[in-house]
Formats: structure tokens, C-alpha cells, sequence
């Protein structure tokens, strides 16, 4: 069989698209089924509850014992259902992992393929319904978890600040809308009409199948045939361009909580998107921010100055913005902040060794490298790329990080406007931050 | 050199033992892109015994200086070479693991004189000091962190499993040149030491590269006396249920029940660990009675609920965690479905589909360098081969199953944390 270090795309039609990654290097076979939607509101509330209604039963293992025993019985085929959105979509993303038949006693399998295909059918296209709508009791249960689900996000503090901050960022606007929904739409959501949405978006939105192993071409079209059956008239869904916020002023936010440590979140608007120019550059500017040990401010406040245990940063290249987080002493906020402001000056005029700069394109490379062994980042790469309307393939990435001059990261550095300071803390004294 | 086999898997492991005790463990993945290594030095917050008084976090402080050599930090090498390392401390262990796509033979030999070659600097001793404060003070506010040890010490007392592995703030202010310096000749030996790879290796330039390495960085051995490397075992004490409170959304159960059994190692850990793992899926993975009735009833959370087992030479637990309204009500409800399982052999039944899953999450694990890495270094640690996982899967009795209700999974033997939201969260 032929292999391929990267997913091939097998035109269906029916806004079906497959991507297909033939390949021996795996002990299992991996479909990721994903169903995308224009993120706003109540949709967005509608889909995060219909994603946790798929891993509640179909007509056939109607509870989660049952639904649950016959992954088990697949030799404990992995199964998720995550709802997450990239820039203004919204999405449910499926994924089944069961074990390539190579590896299993011969006498012990019998059709795990066709079995493991017809329940991600059956999961997407034929839930438990009553009364021609969701069963009820499930779907209360759902919006109870829905809500467990958000307010525990409370609990991780560094990822708590993030959402938060993220929050203030994109207030207003499509992506600035929680992918687990809005408490307030919850009641107004019934049974009836979210199976009526459900069937609208099997019906109009694109769905793209990934299946990546030891398959061929053929039982991969024959495969995505059976798994989206029904009448479809879908169009392709592109997500709109960041609209660059107002104003160029910067944000303050102050939140108390009974914590020890404090944690700073940095909101910078870049406006460098994917698919723009400085975009390579965007992701090695990033690395050598913050986002590594050998980054710039890790070597500040961490190793010389021993301010933190961890600092972070990360690149929204849909709305063109870096979020940097540190967790620090209440006490250090305003050193900090200095601190950050003055290393964002040195870059920007033109102080970044040389070597920084060929160390941060060699570890880029190696992680773009590797990542032809880890499906899962493979498979989010090609997606961001489909939503962006915009794909990249990992060697296309190295290509382009390696042609990144000194200037262009200085470039990113100046454009690195600071627009929200959020800090988290537990300092009753506020008087002194 | 010692090769095993696995047929149906279609993998191999090799071992080779260097002339100064430290073993090399290969798992080869042809074609594969990532390369993964991991060094582990069997020494972790349970050990101590050899140097009098030493203060708690000693492991975990030196796994972070180490880092520091007299041209700089260590990492920014690996870096030039396209690697990244990364390292942590555990109860028994301490392990630097590094990832790359090349350069592999120079960052093998980075590795070595990473753990062998220490330099001592007071300036950056209290500079680390800072940092692993900061770490410390990171993890006091992570409730889920907190409900983990504060159940350990309910099951077990106060014992160093339950406390902190970084050690509390005034320990770590103890630490000084001279015990960091004990502590390495003691723990940081070549015959202390295994190394894990995983990935497209040329072996035999592998290991001539470790041979030379370990010649260059380790100290001869004469000038070292022996100790042993045992840990401290852990023994329950049970102390009953502890209350804390985060700042939490919603209350949790940490539910630890450790095991009152004999301590073993080799296969026979191994099964033990798979028995406790299939008992626990039986009675509250996702496919269970127990748990579609709490999930539909609001007493567990679902996307929190979990189970897991630690089973070392010195210690084995089973901790069970979720977020619940009422903690005191789900443990009951734990305790319920325990009982009955001691009472009746019913649960029998669900065995062939447990083990079916057992086996597919094991072949699963041999996927990337990475998982391979990790589950060697798993078996080994225990005293046993990695393919030994494989063989158990089909050999494993079911009294051996079932004396683990009586010798661990016992109904109202679990030490017990409480977590609930600060006062000012509500």
C-alpha cells in the first residue's frame, strides 16, 4: 500500500470532504469527523449541548452503559466528542480510534471496521429521540453538565485567566462567543427544536472526515458514503477576517481571588493573521517571546531575576493577537510589567541575536518534523487551514520559518500593540499592585 | 545485549547493560520522525534515608539545578542541536526526557553530562530557590493538587507520600550547596540510572556514545560508598476523611485506597496493578451501572470522574476523584458498589469485555516513541519487562482479580479528602 506523511484530500461532493493518510506507521485506524457552524449566539449554546448529547445513546444503545460497552468491546476503541471553534466557527469534532485488525488475534475480530463506522454514523445521524425531539431527561441532564462544565473552568487558575482575558478581547464580536455556550439560551432551548437544528446542520454544513492508517483509498470514500448518508445541501463555510478592535487604547482588569499566587495575562493586538504576510514570522517572534525556555522573558524574570515558576505565550492567528501569561507575587505586578515592556522595546530595536533566531528556527522545525508522527496535530493543522481557507503543510511551514530575516521579527515587534492587562490575584491590599 | 520479541505487536525491545550499570532500553520505530529519550534516576521525594536530615524537596531541587552548568543553561545546547528537555520529579523517580527529530548521538551525550556533571554556584542555587518558591506557591492554589495529597494523608498519615514534592517553602530554604552535593553522589550514578529510546536509532552508535559519555562525566566509582536505593515504603494509616477548601466552583471527592497487601515487584506488580486497573473499570468506568446512574442523578460531573492506579515497588493506591455536590454521599455510594462486589461474583461477567479493553489501550500505547518511552519506563521501574504488560492481558486469573476487594478496593478502607469552595466563592 502506498504511504503518505500527510493527509491527501479525496473530493465527495455533497460538502463531504475526506482527507485520507494512508500509512503503517500506527497500530490503530483514526477518523476524526468534523461538523462546523458560523459561531453566534444560541447556535453556539445549541451546539455545545448537541456535541454532549452524541455521547449519551443512539436508537440502538440508548444509554451510556450500553453506548460505552460497545466501544469497550472493540478492543476499548477510543472515542471523544469535543465542541471547540477556531476564529468564528464553531465545531464538533468526532474522533474513533480502533485497533487496525493487524494486531488482534485473528479469530477474536470480526467486522471491527464496519462496527466501529456504523456507530460514529449512528452517534452523528441517529440519537435516542422521544416524542420527536431529544429525550428530554437527557437533554436536562446535558444542560446541567453544560453549566458544571463552564463554571468549572473556574477552578484552573492559569486557564481561568486566560478565558477571561480572551473574554475582554473579544467582546462584541463573533469569536469572542464561549464554544461552551451561554447560560442565559439555556431554557430557551427545547428538546424538539434541537434535533429539528441538529438534522439542519447535518444537512447544510460542511462536514470533513479525516481517516488516517493502514486503508485504502477506496474503503476510505466507502466509509465517509456510509457515514453521511441523507440528502445534504451544503455550501462551504469560510470564516470572515478579524475586524481590528477600536480605538488604540489599553485595558486595565483587576479580579480578586483567595489564591497565592497571582496571574498576569498580556493582550497584544497584532493583526497578523494566518495566510498574511509576517505570519511565519508571527509564530517565531511568539517562540522567542515567551513561549520557550530559551524566550526572551523566560530568561528575564525566570533565570535572572527568579520572579516565576512559569511563563507562556501563545498566538491567536485568527484575530491576529499573543497572549502572554506569567504567574507571579501580587507584589512584583508593577516590576513585571516594566520588565515585559522594556524586553518588547530591545526586539523591536533590533536586538535579537542571531543565534536566538537560527536555535528558535531549528526547534520549530523539529517539533513541524515530528509532528508528521502525531495525528492529532496533523489533523488540527489541516483544519485551521480549512476554516482559514488557507492550508499549510508541515514542510511548507519549515520552508517558510527558515526564509524569516531578523527584520521581519523585529517587524511583528513593532507591531505588538498592548491592549488588555488582566491580572488575577489575591492581594486584599489592591493599593499596592 | 538482550533482544525480546513480540509477534502479534511486531515489536522488539533491546537492553543493553553499559560497563558501569546503567541500562539501555531501545524500542526501534522505523521511519518514525520523532525521537524520544528519557534518563531515570531512581531517586524521587521517598528517598532520603542515606543522608541524615535532609530537608524535604531535595529531588525535585536538584532536578532543577542541574540545569545550570559554568557556560549557562544546559537547555539553550539542546536547543542549538533542534532538541527540547524537559524534566520532573516523582515519588520514586526523577526523570529528564528529551524530544528531537536529530542530532540525536550529541544530545544523548548533552543528557549524560545534564545529570552527571553538576555545578554548584550559590548565586544560582537561591535564584532556583525563587523559582521553585514561586512552583510551590503555583501549586497551592490547585485544588486538584491539594485534594490529591490531602487524601494521600488521610489513607496513609503523615508520611512522605502525602507530602509535597517540592517540599514546603521552609524546606526549600534549607537546601544548601552541601546536601545538594551529598545527595548527588549518593542517587546520581550510572548503576542508579536507566535510559529509555524510542524511535530511528542507529544502536550500536547509541551505545558507544553512552559508554563514552558516562566515561567522561561519572565519578569514579571508588570514591562513591554503596547505599541502597531503596524508598521509604508506605504503609496505611488511615486518619479518616479531611475537610479543605479552594476557591472552586463546585465541592470534590479524592478517595485514596491504598494497598494493605505485602509490597512485590516484577510480573507479580505488574498484575496486581492490571487487576486493580480492571477491578476499577468494572465497577465505575464509563460502561458501569454505578456510572450511568450517578452521571443521570447529578452526583458526579461526568468529564471529572475518574480513576486511576500507582502501583510502585513501595507503594500501591487507587484514587478516585470527581467533582460532586456531596462528597460524603458519593463515597458512600462508592463504598455501596464495593461492598456488593465483595458479596457477590457477578461482576465476573464484564471481564472478557474489560480485558478486551485493557489490551487494545495497550497496543494502543506502542504507537509513538513518546507512549513507548513512558510504558518502559513504567515496567522497568517495576521490576519487569514492558512486554510482560502483553502477556498478563491474557494470563491474568481472576483470583487475582477478586483478592484485590479484599486487600484494597475494600468498602470503607479509602483515606478521603474533601474539597469545598471557599467562603467567598459561594
Amino acid at each position: 500500500m502506498e504511504t503518505c506523511s500527510n493527509y491527501i484530500d479525496l473530493p465527495m461532493g455533497r460538502g463531504i470532504n475526506a482527507y485520507w493518510h494512508p500509512t503503517d506507521h500506527y497500530k490503530t485506524l483514526r477518523f476524526d469527523l468534523v461538523l462546523r457552524h458560523q459561531l453566534r449566539r444560541l447556535d453556539n449554546t445549541r451546539v455545545a449541548l448537541i456535541g454532549r448529547l452524541c455521547e449519551r445513546g443512539t436508537s440502538t444503545a440508548p444509554d451510556m452503559r450500553s453506548l460505552n460497552s460497545y466501544i469497550d468491546d472493540l478492543y476499548g476503541a477510543y472515542f471523544s466528542v469535543d465542541v471547540g471553534h477556531i476564529g468564528d466557527q464553531q465545531f464538533i469534532h468526532l474522533c474513533l480510534e480502533v485497533l487496525d485488525e493487524r494486531f488482534v488475534e485473528p479469530h477474536l475480530h470480526s467486522e471491527m471496521l464496519h462496527r466501529a463506522v456504523d456507530f460514529l454514523r449512528r452517534v452523528l445521524t441517529d440519537p435516542l429521540l422521544e416524542d420527536g425531539g431529544y429525550k428530554k431527561s437527557f437533554l436536562d441532564q446535558e444542560k446541567r453538565a453544560l453549566t458544571l462544565q463552564t463554571e468549572s473552568l473556574y477552578n484552573d487558575k492559569i486557564a481561568y485567566a486566560q478565558w477571561r482575558c480572551a473574554e475582554e478581547m473579544g467582546r462584541g464580536t463573533a469569536w469572542g462567543l464561549s464554544d461552551m455556550g451561554t447560560a442565559d439560551d439555556l431554557d430557551d432551548i427545547g428538546a424538539a427544536d434541537l434535533w429539528a437544528f441538529h438534522q439542519q446542520l447535518l444537512a447544510k454544513n460542511p462536514i470533513d472526515i479525516f481517516v488516517s492508517g493502514y486503508i485504502e483509498r477506496d474503503l476510505v470514500l466507502a466509509m465517509c458514503e456510509q457515514v453521511a448518508t441523507g440528502p445534504r445541501d451544503a455550501s462551504p463555510l469560510l470564516s470572515a477576517p478579524a475586524i481590528p478592535l477600536a480605538g488604540d487604547s489599553c485595558r486595565h482588569l483587576f479580579e480578586f481571588q483567595d489564591i497565592n499566587q497571582g496571574k498576569l495575562v498580556l493582550a497584544y493586538e497584532t493583526g497578523i493573521a494566518m495566510g498574511s504576510e509576517g505570519y511565519a514570522a508571527q509564530i517565531l517572534f511568539n517562540l522567542m517571546w515567551a513561549s520557550d525556555t530559551q524566550s526572551r522573558l523566560f530568561r528575564r524574570l525566570r533565570e535572572e531575576l527568579g520572579l516565576c515558576y512559569y511563563i507562556d505565550s501563545h498566538v491567536d492567528s485568527f484575530a491576529g493577537h499573543v497572549y502572554t501569561a506569567v504567574g507571579i507575587d501580587a507584589d512584583d505586578y508593577a516590576n513585571v510589567l516594566d520588565e515585559v515592556g522594556a524586553e518588547l522595546e530591545t526586539i523591536r530595536g533590533g536586538g535579537t541575536a542571531l543565534d536566538d533566531l537560527e536555535n528558535g528556527k531549528k526547534m520549530l522545525k523539529s517539533r513541524l518534523v515530528s509532528m508528521q508522527d502525531d495525528r492529532e496535530a496533523l489533523m488540527r493543522l489541516q483544519l485551521r487551514g480549512i476554516v482559514a481557507g488557507q492550508r499549510y503543510e508541515p514542510e511548507q511551514l519549515v520552508q517558510m520559518i527558515e526564509a524569516v530575516t531578523p527584520e521581519q521579527v523585529c517587524t511583528v515587534a513593532a507591531r505588538m500593540k498592548l491592549r488588555a492587562v488582566y491580572f488575577l490575584h489575591g492581594s486584599r491590599d489592591e493599593e499596592r499592585i | 545485549m538482550r533482544r525480546k520479541r513480540q509477534g502479534l505487536l511486531g515489536e522488539e525491545i533491546l537492553a543493553i547493560e553499559l560497563k558501569r550499570g546503567c541500562t539501555v532500553w531501545i524500542l526501534p520505530k522505523k521511519n518514525a520522525r520523532q525521537k524520544v529519550a528519557l534518563v531515570d534516576v531512581e531517586c524521587g521525594s521517598l528517598h532520603g534515608g542515606p543522608i541524615a536530615g535532609a530537608p524535604a524537596g531535595l529531588a525535585h531541587f536538584i532536578e532543577h539545578c542541574l540545569f545550570e552548568k559554568s557556560g549557562g543553561d544546559i537547555s539553550d545546547r539542546f536547543s542549538a542541536l533542534g532538541g527540547e528537555i524537559n524534566a520532573s520529579t516523582s515519588f520514586t523517580s526523577t526523570q529528564y526526557t528529551l524530544h528531537c527529530s536529530e542530532n540525536l548521538c550529541s544530545q544523548i551525550d548533552l543528557l549524560f553530562e545534564l545529570v552527571l556533571n553538576p555545578y554548584w554556584d550559590q548565586a544560582l542555587i537561591d535564584k532556583e530557590r525563587d523559582v521553585i518558591t514561586s512552583e510551590i506557591h503555583l501549586y497551592q492554589d490547585d485544588a486538584e493538587w491539594g485534594g490529591f495529597t490531602t487524601a494521600l494523608c488521610s489513607a496513609y498519615g503523615p508520611h512522605p507520600i502525602a507530602a509535597e514534592i517540592a517540599g514546603s517553602v521552609a524546606d526549600v530554604a534549607r537546601i544548601d550547596e552541601a546536601v545538594l552535593g551529598a545527595w548527588h553522589r549518593v542517587y546520581y550514578r550510572p548503576e542508579n540510572m536507566n535510559l529509555f529510546l524510542s524511535g530511528d536509532i542507529a544502536v550500536d552508535a547509541i551505545v558507544e556514545t553512552c559508554e563514552r559519555a558516562i566515561g567522561k562525566f561519572a565519578a569514579p566509582v571508588a570514591d562513591q560508598p554503596a547505599y541502597p536505593f531503596d524508598p521509604v515504603s508506605a504503609l496505611a494509616k488511615p486518619q479518616g476523611p479531611i475537610e479543605r477548601k479552594y476557591p472552586v466552583s463546585h465541592p470534590q471527592l479524592y478517595m485514596v485506597f491504598a494497598d494493605r497487601r505485602p509490597p512485590c515487584q516484577g510480573r507479580e506488580l505488574l498484575a496486581r496493578e492490571l487487576a486493580l486497573e480492571l477491578l476499577l473499570d468494572i465497577a465505575f468506568g464509563p460502561a458501569s451501572i454505578a456510572y450511568t446512574q450517578w452521571y443521570e442523578s447529578g452526583l458526579i460531573g461526568g468529564d471529572s470522574f475518574g480513576a486511576e492506579v500507582y502501583a510502585e515497588r513501595s507503594f500501591r493506591f487507587c484514587m478516585l476523584t470527581s467533582e460532586t455536590p456531596n462528597p460524603e454521599l458519593l463515597a458512600s455510594e462508592i463504598d455501596r458498589v464495593l461492598g456488593e462486589m465483595a458479596l457477590s461474583s457477578q461482576w465476573q461477567q464484564e471481564l472478557p469485555r474489560a480485558k478486551r479493553k485493557a489490551y487494545g489501550q495497550l497496543v494502543r500505547s506502542f504507537e509513538n516513541a513518546e507512549n513507548c518511552v513512558e510504558l518502559m519506563q513504567a515496567a522497568v521501574h517495576c521490576g519487569a519487562h514492558p512486554f510482560d504488560y502483553i502477556a498478563l492481558c491474557d494470563a491474568l486469573d481472576v483470583r487475582e482479580i477478586e483478592s484485590c476487594l479484599l486487600g484494597c478496593l475494600q468498602a470503607g478502607g479509602a483515606g478521603m479528602a474533601f474539597i469545598y469552595p471557599s467562603d467567598e466563592m459561594r
